[in-house]
């Protein structure tokens, strides 16, 4: 009897093993949030690193010629702002000091080199090449000069893993530059964002930029997020939802800076 | 174990590629996963307890490398494609080759089912939205390069 069982047991073991891996499966992505697991996953997104190091280096190559001409062109077109920045500093300065403003400018930012933009059929996620080593913790925010990008997650000694705005799961506190109205950005299937639960009674304009709205602790206040291209009711007639194009193009991004300090 | 070895190289040579191309070929937020059709080659060609180890550990190190979706979401889709992948094993001249793609197909739209209905979990679309833009877009995308490559270097040692 038993040993009937036994073997009937023996004979079925390739479906105890689907059953086994399918339970470890499931434990493995109920632990996604805990610490440990986004220390592993940066652990070992660290030693697979090399692997994206030859899409990096012929990327950089087919860009140089291209790059160098827009450096040479923006450098150009730098230095004659930064004349007129320096202007505009005197002055703020002066104006801040007359209405006892403290300045409160101050970002410590570490730039950083795109290494891959996924592997996998979504597209959620992108490395840099700075780690812990660089004192970069989960939580940061990470921004380009257009605007934000995402945030930390999982962080190895030279690499690190960002979550972008594009991920389905990211939500971001925005607010609106002229009507000053807040509210919560999220992502949408045609890759443009949208803020829900807008009073009815508030005026969003078409055009008007979108900024980073400074009641978080990972994203600093009035980075650019992107631009309103459409208002419309919502279904129960209740808010209105703005849709948000988002600012930076994250098929093109190259390097970004991650937000050491606000 | 020169099998092992083989399978190892496959691998390494099949993530330089999704990492390599897989940017460049995206359409729409959609790109073929050469991992896939790895595992399913390997299934087929190996029978079903290699099939879905070897699914389960590479859909590991993919999701290790982060660049996706949440870790372990790989694992269990590729597991359960290497299983399915499995039973087709020396079943090719068994079945009919209508019904034998039918069961490609069917694996691989299992595979994206997974996928999606977890990683789109809490986000406000429906299902049609999510078959339609998102599910059978990929299942056509991969499924094209799973019988093109196929035709030119069918599964080894069936």
């Amino acid at each position: 009897m038993w040993l009937k069982v036994i073997r009937f047991l023996i004979d079925l073991y390739e479906y105890f093993l689907l059953i086994l891996l399918i339970i470890l499966s499931f434990v493995i992505l109920s632990k996604n949030n805990s610490p440990q697991v986004r220390i592993l996953q940066g652990e070992i997104a660290d030693v697979f690193a090399f692997i994206h190091y030859p899409g990096v280096w012929i990327d950089n190559l087919s860009n140089l010629m291209h790059e160098n001409q827009e450096l040479k062109e923006e450098n150009l077109r730098l230095a004659l702002l930064n004349a007129q920045l320096k202007e505009s500093y005197i002055e703020n300065q002066r104006l801040r000091e007359m209405l006892s403003f403290a300045d409160t400018s101050h970002l410590t930012i570490l730039p950083a080199e795109v290494i891959n933009q996924g592997t996998t059929p979504l597209y959620n996620s992108i490395m840099i090449n700075v780690g812990s080593k660089h004192a970069i913790t989960p939580n940061m925010a990470v921004i380009t000069n257009k605007g934000i990008v995402g945030k930390t997650v999982s962080v190895g000694d030279n690499n690190t893993l960002v979550q972008i705005f594009l991920d389905v799961n990211f939500r971001l506190g925005v607010k609106f530059q002229i009507s000053r109205e807040y509210g919560i950005m999220s992502w949408q299937p045609n890759g443009l964002a949208e803020v829900r639960e807008i009073a009815k009674t508030a005026v969003i304009y078409p055009g008007e930029k979108v900024l980073t709205s400074g009641y978080s602790e990972i994203y600093p206040p009035n980075i650019m997020v992107g631009e309103v291209i459409d208002v419309r009711q919502s279904a129960n007639n209740l808010f209105q939802i703005a849709t948000v194009r988002p600012s930076v193009n994250i098929n093109s991004i190259e390097e970004v800076f991650v937000v050491l300090k606000k | 174990m020169r099998k092992l070895l083989l399978i190892i190289a496959f691998s390494l040579v099949t993530i330089f590629i999704q990492v390599l191309l897989g940017p460049w070929m995206t359409i729409r937020e959609i790109r073929p996963d050469f991992l896939l059709i790895l595992v399913m080659f390997i299934g087929i060609s190996q029978g079903k307890v290699t099939g879905q180890l070897y699914g389960f550990g590479i859909g590991l190190v993919v999701d290790a490398l982060g660049l996706g979706s949440f870790l372990g979401l790989s694992a269990l889709a590729k597991t359960i494609a290497g299983f399915g992948a499995g039973l087709l094993h020396k079943r090719r001249n068994r079945l009919n080759p209508l019904l034998f793609r039918t069961f490609e197909i069917l694996i691989i739209v299992i595979h994206y089912a997974i996928i999606y209905a977890i990683n789109f979990k809490g986000v406000d679309l429906s299902s049609r939205v999510v078959l339609l833009n998102y599910i059978l877009p990929a299942v056509f995308y991969t499924g094209l390069f799973y019988f093109v490559i196929q035709y030119f270097i069918p599964p080894l040692s069936e």
